[in-house]
């Protein structure tokens, strides 16, 4: 030992080292632990009214040594502006609020009536906030889904971003967060799409975990997500349309993200079944959506390799061993041909509700001016309002459906 | 005589240097000049970057071994023009350590720290200068070598993850308003470019291989050059209309990874491998600026041009501190940006008739002038 301290006393190296911890080593003793400075937002929720903004936030409160379910703690803070009410929550718990780990922001639909660029845009400056949220919608006031996403989390370890994760499977959404959000408002189309989610009172007798802690559940009526695949459409960042059921069918099957598929065919008489609803499950997709400029008309071509399965099969009659048979291709010509009709009918409605509302989901308008820009600036040169654009294109769903056993 | 750099070491240094100042505030600054067709602007200006550096490259090797850029304008012009112009290069090698060294406290408040002390971190980084600024060239490109694999990991992560997000409509068409955007971009990012400036206050110490000499240094150029390039793709491709508010690309391209958080914080790799970047960055930047220092006032000691430089440093980081926005404005400005092109562009000129006169003057034997004494370093 006393031979190290020698060689290392020799190299200059060692004095320069020993001045650094004596200037910083006393200033750390007196550091107060982040712990005790900062409460660690995980869901924040965003309500507007007449008095500004309402900001509810979920945090972890690290307490150290207790079970972590209790350490979910709900504040609340109002102001004018959004830096304002996350100051009132700070002053109000003698707390920083740390954003680092805020992973999903809620915002109520009162917000969407108006532009939501205005409640976005502190998350987007302020480097509190290093990841990018995902964006959910909530029929009621945001307060209320972040308490039944406490209860959720208490009970199942469920959240909001679960989800919604699950929900992109199934549909358009993709990765519907902060950075998406800006990157298509500032695009020509400026169309977003948000999940919307909602809570329903359960009268739950048993009591949960995290009960005792927060002091805005009720331990007799608690509140619980509830998900009706609502999905709206916001255009330059306000509120515009619900997607109905064949819009989100139709999306459904020409988005590549969207892994999920269900369609039911009601009413099916073939070789293997009578008077039947047939449920049919997508297993693989694979989509090329092809942009062309044919006779001066804009038309895209969605070709989608879709293969499926059957899932279910509902019918009073299925009193054979055909029913329940796991090698019969049950996507017989008719069940084809009710699938194409089902598809072409949505299609149709879906074409119209985009030219009626103006809605371009699938941006279109950037695929064209990408791919054949000078032909396309020529297609709408001939309009008379260029906001009309949707009117001209042609769109088309290629399906080649294929049966997995 | 200090000791020789080899061509491997010297085509790391580059390319590194090459890559440094790019992937930071440039992305977003080249997009809002040139908008989508920025990654054009960047790659004629990486173009023009890899022509200098191969006429210097080519001069180099037909130079006398030992014949640094000041002897050479001392020869053929005079020796107050040769501190002149090493003058002026200290100035610049200087502003562009002021740019370094703010984008790498930027970075630090920005991705790691939420308080950083500024004392703290410019004392550390004042030493880590003194040391570097002490050490020959051939340490910083030991270093390089020792760091090259993690680097390019690290780097190459960043390009990786982020793909999955890329939209290729974000980069199309091409040049769409014309290409006015994109010379509004060459013209104004000029002081991020002319890495090939650092040549030659290499020259006289690099050790060429035998058989093609300049090979290695150009395939380490176009490696950087090629990496760049996809950086600014990807960049573009994933943030469309909204890189303009990316002010540091590179700390935010991690967050917007496709893949599931279950592989983790893969961002801590880009953060850690590009402090270690900028760093390298200041430290080549700074022994330059030694260099010439050293040239001006013909000395051939190590500390004191190293306590100048160094301190000289801290000075400029102290009084523009949090100023980065403030020295980009500054920096970008068309009277800043055709003053770094006549730097980059006149020495290389210069370099060019200096050696046509010398080999006009058909000396047959070159001798190295007594500029420096020659004595050995450790």
């Amino acid at each position: 030992m006393g031979n190290l301290i020698k060689r290392m006393s020799r190299n200059k190296y060692f004095y320069i080292f020993a001045v650094l911890i004596i200037i910083m080593f006393p200033s750390t003793l007196y550091m107060q632990s982040d712990k005790d400075k900062t409460i660690v937002v995980t869901t924040l929720g965003i309500d507007y009214g007449d008095d500004g903004y309402e900001i509810t936030t979920l945090a972890i409160t690290p307490l150290g040594g207790q079970d972590t379910n209790v350490n979910l703690e709900i504040f609340t803070g109002s102001g004018e502006t959004i830096a304002e009410a996350l100051e009132n929550i700070s002053n109000n718990t003698g707390k920083d609020v740390g954003l680092a780990h805020c992973d999903c922001i809620i915002l109520s639909i009162d917000i969407m009536d108006k532009n939501i660029a205005h409640a976005l845009d502190y998350f987007t400056r302020t480097s509190n906030l290093t990841t990018n949220a995902t964006l959910v919608a909530t029929d009621g006031k945001s307060k209320d889904l972040i308490e039944a996403t406490k209860s959720s989390h208490d009970l199942l370890n469920l959240s909001v971003k679960n989800i919604v994760i699950y929900q992109e499977g199934k549909s358009v959404l993709n990765n519907v967060n902060i950075e998406k959000f800006y990157r298509n408002y500032l695009s020509h189309s400026s169309t977003f799409y948000i999940p919307v989610l909602s809570t329903e009172e359960s009268d739950d007798q048993g009591s949960s975990p995290g009960g005792e802690s927060g002091g805005s559940s009720d331990s007799q009526s608690q509140k619980k997500i509830q998900n009706n695949n609502r999905i709206i459409i916001l255009k330059n960042g306000v509120y515009t349309a619900d997607l109905d059921d064949k819009e989100k069918m139709i999306y459904n099957i020409i988005s590549s993200d969207a892994k999920q598929l269900e369609i039911t065919l009601d009413n099916v008489n073939d070789e293997y079944v009578t008077n039947s609803t047939e449920v049919f499950q997508q297993t693989d997709k694979f989509i090329i959506p092809w942009y062309s400029i044919e006779n001066g008309r804009p038309v895209v071509t969605y070709h989608v390799w879709l293969s499926m399965m059957i899932d279910e099969i509902e019918s009073v009659e299925n009193h054979s061993a055909i029913a329940i048979s796991g090698i019969i291709k049950y996507l017989t010509p008719t069940a084809e041909k009710l699938i194409r009709e089902k598809i072409d009918s949505a299609l149709s409605s879906t074409i119209d509700s985009m030219r009626a509302k103006k809605i371009d989901i699938m941006r279109l308008y950037e695929h064209f001016n990408a791919y054949h820009h000078s032909k396309w600036r020529k297609y709408l040169s001939t309009l008379t309002d260029e906001s009309e654009y949707l009117d001209g294109i042609d769109i088309r769903i290629d399906l080649h459906l294929n049966y997995v056993v | 005589m200090e000791k020789t750099i080899s061509t491997n070491q010297t085509g790391l240094m580059l390319a590194i240097f090459t890559i440094a100042l790019k992937l930071s505030a440039l992305p977003a600054i080249a997009y809002s000049l040139s908008g989508a067709s920025s990654y054009v602007t960047i790659a004629i200006a990486l173009a023009l970057d890899l022509i200098g550096t191969i006429i210097i490259l080519k001069l180099l090797t037909k130079l006398p071994k030992g014949m640094t850029f000041f002897d050479i304008v001392s020869q053929t012009l005079s020796r107050p023009i040769a501190i002149l112009i090493y003058s002026i290069l200290l100035i610049y090698f200087l502003l562009k350590s002021l740019i370094t060294l703010q984008e790498l406290h930027d970075y630090y408040i920005v991705t790691l720290f939420e308080d950083l002390n500024p004392y703290f971190f410019v004392i550390t980084l004042f030493l880590i200068m003194l040391f570097m600024c002490q050490k020959p060239f051939r340490a910083l490109g030991r270093t390089l070598e020792v760091c090259f694999w993690p680097l390019l990991i690290g780097i190459t992560f960043t390009l990786i993850l982020p793909i999955g997000d890329m939209e290729i409509i974000n980069l199309l068409p091409v040049c769409e308003d014309g290409f006015a955007p994109v010379l509004n971009g060459l013209v104004h990012t000029s002081i991020s470019f002319g890495d090939f400036i650092i040549l030659l206050i290499f020259m006289g110490r690099i050790s060429f291989d035998e058989k093609k000499p300049c090979k290695k240094i150009i395939v380490y150029m176009l490696s950087a050059i090629s990496f760049i390039f996809n950086f600014y793709i990807v960049f573009i491709g994933c943030f469309g209309n909204t890189a303009v508010g990316q002010t540091l690309a590179l700390g935010e391209l991690p967050l917007h990874n496709a893949n599931p958080g279950t592989i983790g914080r893969l961002e801590w790799i880009t953060i850690i491998i590009w402090t270690v970047v900028l760093i390298i960055q200041a430290g080549i930047l700074g022994k330059c600026s030694c260099d010439c220092i050293k040239q001006i006032f013909h000395t051939d000691r190590d500390l004191p041009p190293a306590i100048i430089i160094s301190t000289i440093m801290t000075a400029l980081l102290l009084i523009s501190y949090l100023q980065l926005s403030t020295i980009l404005h500054i920096g970008t400005t068309t009277v800043v940006s055709i003053v770094c092109y006549g730097i980059h562009w006149g020495i290389l000129i210069l370099l060019i008739i200096s050696y046509i006169i010398l080999k006009n003057k058909n000396k047959k034997t070159y001798s190295v002038p007594h500029s420096m004494p020659v004595k050995e370093h450790r």
